[in-house]
């Protein structure tokens, strides 16, 4: 797809949450060794994670961050026209989770509420559903929920995977506005790669069955079942390297920006090494690109709001910014975008205690 | 386009990759066969290899190359098509 854009509509307020429950990777669990958690912790940089208990979904991290930011903006509730909920982590397989939370939100009957199921590019996919829908004269403010709890969906007895996710929730908030200039998102999907990052197991193709549930042993020793996710590390590796460059300069170009005009790029925080290999391939400076994944580990959709709320608050609160966003993993699915943000609302972290 | 990539270079390449002296490898070491070598250790590979000679080594390419010669061939096979 062609990098499209769209004017006058702007990031204004942003929050996240997460289980209270924080896992140091370091602490041996399970049937990682030292040896084996200290290789996947020097590798990948993910040294802490916050998980939640079997009581908590995606929504719940999801309601905390919205009524903590609608609540400290003092917004009031039946302004919001549109809520959309990015996430592979539902409540239910129907009805969409999206319009439960404009119930338990107390947002008004007539919001336009749904679900989008993308993982790790959903960030920037939500954010140009959430302009496109705040561009419309008639929307005052679109509420974009990112939510995940990653750690119930892959095996922690997986030696690829098992230390790798973490749980969270986001809250964003557009509204039309003038200073926010021109965003620029680009959109790509490659389906042929599909099985690179997936959960086969308990869709209407493979539906739940006791076979699907069955815990089997692999190779290496890992343990998982058709109902918990799988992924190829190498092949992912290997897409990122070969395609993420090239959508940035894409991106890049059709903004008129240069990386030295771009105030921080803040992506999809599934590994630090291979993000690590990006930034240099892209002769980005080390200080423009923030991390949080040894904190919360991968958060799929919510990393990039996760990485801005809990490292790039005081700069979003001070200061008018530019920023580049990319996302990319399972699908295979990947975009990148470039905004202004004018001084925004950046909540505090709020952590669930459940 | 840069010289011929030598041997050499990759032997040096993977010395890296498996935090091992140059010395204790050659063009002939099967490196999956080193104490080091693990799914990490491919992972630097792709990287560095990437990074050293712009050449992205394909996962169901890279199964089949059992030597630091044979990986060497491949990257100057690939800088030439």
């Amino acid at each position: 797809m062609a990098v499209v854009s769209l004017e006058g509509v702007g990031v204004v307020g942003l929050a996240a949450a997460v289980p209270k429950n924080r896992i140091d990777n370091l602490v041996p669990a399970g049937i990682f060794t030292e040896e084996d958690a200290r290789a996947v912790v020097d590798k990948t940089g993910i040294r802490t994670r916050r998980v939640a208990p079997a009581s908590v979904c995606a929504s719940d991290l999801c309601h905390l961050a919205a009524d903590r930011l609608l609540n400290d903006m003092g917004i009031d509730r039946s302004t919001i026209d549109v809520l959309i909920f990015v996430s592979q982590t539902p409540d239910y397989r129907m009805p969409a989770t999206a319009v439960l939370l404009q119930h338990r939100l107390r947002l008004t009957r007539a919001t336009g509420a749904f679900d989008v199921n993308l993982g790790c590019s959903g960030f920037v996919y939500g954010l140009w559903m959430a302009s496109s829908f705040c561009a419309q004269p008639a929307v005052r403010r679109v509420l974009l929920l990112n939510g995940e709890t990653r750690t119930k969906a892959y095996s922690p007895r997986d030696k690829a995977t098992g230390l790798l996710f973490g749980d969270a929730g986001s809250a964003t908030l557009l509204e039309k506005c003038e200073g926010a200039g021109t965003s620029f998102f680009s959109f790509n999907s490659d389906g042929s790669r599909g099985d690179f990052i997936s959960i086969k197991g308990g869709g209407y193709r493979h539906p739940s069955s006791p076979e699907t549930l069955r815990e089997k042993t692999y190779e290496n020793g890992s343990v998982r079942s058709d109902e918990h996710g799988v992924m190829n590390g190498p092949g992912v590796f290997e897409f990122l390297i070969e395609e993420v460059p090239g959508d940035i300069r894409r991106i890049l170009t059709a903004s008129g920006a240069t990386i030295g005009e771009i105030d921080a790029f803040v992506f999809h925080q599934a590994n630090k090494f291979m993000n690590e290999h990006l930034r240099r391939k892209l002769r980005i400076p080390a200080e423009k690109m923030p991390y949080s994944l040894h904190e919360y580990g991968n958060t799929s959709s919510v990393s990039i709001p996760l990485t801005m709320v809990t490292q790039l608050g005081t700069m979003l609160r001070e200061r008018r910014n530019r920023l580049l966003l990319s996302g990319f993993g399972v699908g295979l699915s990947w975009g990148s975008a470039v905004l202004s943000t004018e001084r925004m609302h950046v909540s505090e972290l709020a952590e669930l205690d459940a | 386009m840069a010289n011929e990539i030598s041997n050499d270079e990759l032997v040096a390449l993977m010395a890296e990759v498996l935090e091992c002296p140059k010395e204790e490898l050659s063009e002939n070491s099967k490196f999956r066969e080193h104490s080091a070598w693990d799914s990490l250790a491919h992972l630097s590979t792709v990287s560095l290899v990437d990074e050293a000679f712009g050449v992205v080594l394909r996962a169901e390419d890279f199964k089949a190359i059992q030597t630091i010669a044979e990986l060497a061939d491949y990257v100057r096979n690939a800088r030439r098509s």
